[in-house]
């Protein structure tokens, strides 16, 4: 569903090139390598921010140039590292902004957009915290409540940029097991940035890797070994 | 919905309680009377119509408008100490206020009365916002080069003082004490007509404001259309601050502090309930602080733009405190 054709990443100087392939729903594909190597640039030219240097992105077949802000809106979703949260915006209203590409303009919730957030907020266990305010949560439960957002968006694809970077260990497990279990149940296409490996390697249908030195993308799929990935991305120390 | 009725109620009777006091008694009959009946050889239903009526109403608009306008600023700025005045759009008027009370300025060879002055000079800087605002990729640069606007502008005032004569003098520091009673009943329609329309327009952005508390990145994202959206509100805050300081001069702080109470006691972000509580809180802000102007009249007489930053400063800090 995703597919890139000649895409060169980079901001008029090149980064790296991303070899011709095709992403599809279902997959958990992480992407690794060093900082500064141009991860966030990827996502953003994913997410129409920024253009490639040069080649072309389809989605579906078509490019973002021809769609309107409404239906990429319905196309993409987006997580960023860090949600300090909005003095009295509760996790219920906070999933339920997913849902803006899709109200009137006084934004009222129908009663098949109030069903949504409540699906999501089921399957993300957050019944518990609906009426908390998001400043009033832990870090944990305020970026899952930022996954739920992005779920109740209903896109074919979720982008999320280094979503585990200021969690701990088991919130880190917890987001990144929900993310898997999406992908798979609800068959949609989730591309994430990550610095800790050893989790990603576990659950990642696909690792994309930066080579700084060759400024290259490798792919690597689930069964690559682990020593493999770290030393062609990373190099020896 | 009960506290929307109950802030309404409030607001009304305010309303009418300010419309009774003033320099003389007049009993409640007669000024019902004046309302619904006009009778225009009564000098004391005149004094209403000349006096209360447009004092009280320009007290509601003025309260209305500078609210609006900061809840827009906050939501744009994602701070909470943001307000209208954060662009330097007051700046702009004291500017052509200046030069005009002060100087022999005029405009195509007629004087320029203090209220047109105001207008001119708070449109002129909403437009240099607004054209700024195209250009300026971050919103932070915009606030910026807004703040360094007000100041510019606040050093030509300066300049402008140093050569005036001490009664010109007089005449725009009392322009600079705020007051509700320079507008006409007749320009009251223009007036209301004026922030009316913020507020319609205002109501169209709804949901881009709703989004817009989680920045514009994210906003973004869930479709909105950012620079479209800041357009808008820096026009709507532009119109709304504009006649305001244009009728009533600068006044301090009610434009920070409406907004925060507003969404304190309505605990939300969804911008429907905000601008209606932003606008009833307002309206009686202004009306409150007009009732206790009247009231300590025979004592002591506080510039309008005095009281609302003796009352303003202590609560800003309190809720620095509280937040940060």
């Amino acid at each position: 569903m995703l597919e890139f054709q000649d895409i060169k990443i980079g901001y008029k100087e090149v980064l790296f090139r991303v070899p011709d392939m095709q992403l599809n729903k279902g997959q958990l594909v992480t992407l690794i390598g060093p900082n500064g190597s141009g991860k966030t640039t990827f996502l953003n030219t994913v997410l129409g921010l920024q253009q490639p240097v040069s080649g072309k992105l389809f989605f579906n077949g078509g490019t973002l140039d021809e769609m309107t802000k409404g239906s990429k809106a319905s196309l993409l979703s987006h997580v960023s590292s860090k949600f300090s949260g909005v003095n009295y915006l509760s996790v219920y209203d906070l999933i339920a902004m997913g849902r803006a590409p899709y109200t009137n303009m006084l934004n009222v919730l129908t009663a098949a957009d109030d069903s949504v957030v409540n699906r999501v907020m089921d399957q993300l266990d957050l019944q518990g915290i609906a009426t908390k305010s998001t400043t009033e949560i832990s870090d944990g439960e305020r970026q899952i409540a930022m996954i739920g957002k992005a779920l109740a968006q209903e896109t074919e694809i979720i982008i999320l940029d280094e979503p585990t970077a200021f969690l701990d260990y088991n919130n880190r497990r917890k987001v990144v097991r929900i993310l898997k279990s999406i992908a798979l149940e609800q068959n949609k296409l989730i591309i994430l940035t990550s610095h800790d490996l050893e989790l990603c390697f576990g659950h990642s249908d696909k690792v994309l890797g930066v080579d700084k030195n060759n400024k290259l993308l490798k792919v690597f799929d689930s069964a690559a070994p682990k020593e493999q990935i770290i030393q062609e991305i990373f190099g020896k120390y | 919905m009960q506290l929307t009725s109950g802030l309404l109620i409030l607001l009304v009777s305010a309303v009418v309680y300010d419309l009774s006091l003033g320099s003389v008694p007049i009993s409640w009959s007669t000024i019902f009377k004046s309302l619904v009946n006009y009778d225009a050889s009564s000098s004391e239903e005149m004094t209403v119509h000349i006096f209360r009526v447009p004092r009280v109403f320009t007290a509601v608009f003025t309260g209305v408008a500078l609210s609006i306008a900061g809840l827009l600023m906050q939501t744009l700025f994602q701070n909470p100490l943001a307000g209208p005045y954060v662009l330097g759009i007051n700046s702009g008027a004291s500017l052509l206020v200046a030069l005009s009370t002060m100087t022999g300025f005029s405009l195509f060879s007629s004087e320029v009365n203090t209220i047109s002055a105001a207008l001119i000079g708070a449109l002129g800087s909403g437009l240099f916002i607004l054209l700024c605002s195209l250009y300026v990729k971050n919103k932070v640069s915009l606030l910026l080069v807004g703040i360094m606007f007000g100041s510019f502008a606040g050093a030509l005032v300066n300049v402008v003082q140093s050569y005036s004569s001490p009664d010109d003098l007089k005449l725009f520091m009392l322009w600079s004490f705020g007051s509700l009673q320079n507008v006409e009943l007749a320009q009251l329609p223009v007036f209301g007509g004026i922030v009316l329309i913020g507020l319609v327009l205002s109501l169209f952005i709804i949901k881009p404001l709703n989004l817009l508390v989680l920045g514009e990145a994210n906003a973004s994202f869930l479709g909105v259309r950012v620079k479209f959206t800041r357009f808008s509100i820096l026009f709507i805050t532009a119109i709304l601050t504009g006649v305001s300081t244009a009728y009533c001069g600068p006044i301090a702080f009610v434009g920070l502090i409406v907004p925060n109470i507003a969404k304190m006691i309505y605990k939300t972000t969804n911008h429907f309930y905000l601008l209606i509580g932003t606008l009833l809180l307002g309206g009686l802000m202004i009306v409150s602080c007009d009732i206790l102007m009247n009231l300590l009249q025979p004592y002591l007489s506080i510039p309008l733009n005095a009281l609302t930053a003796l009352m303003g400063a202590p609560l800003v800090v309190w809720i620095i405190i509280k937040r940060f």
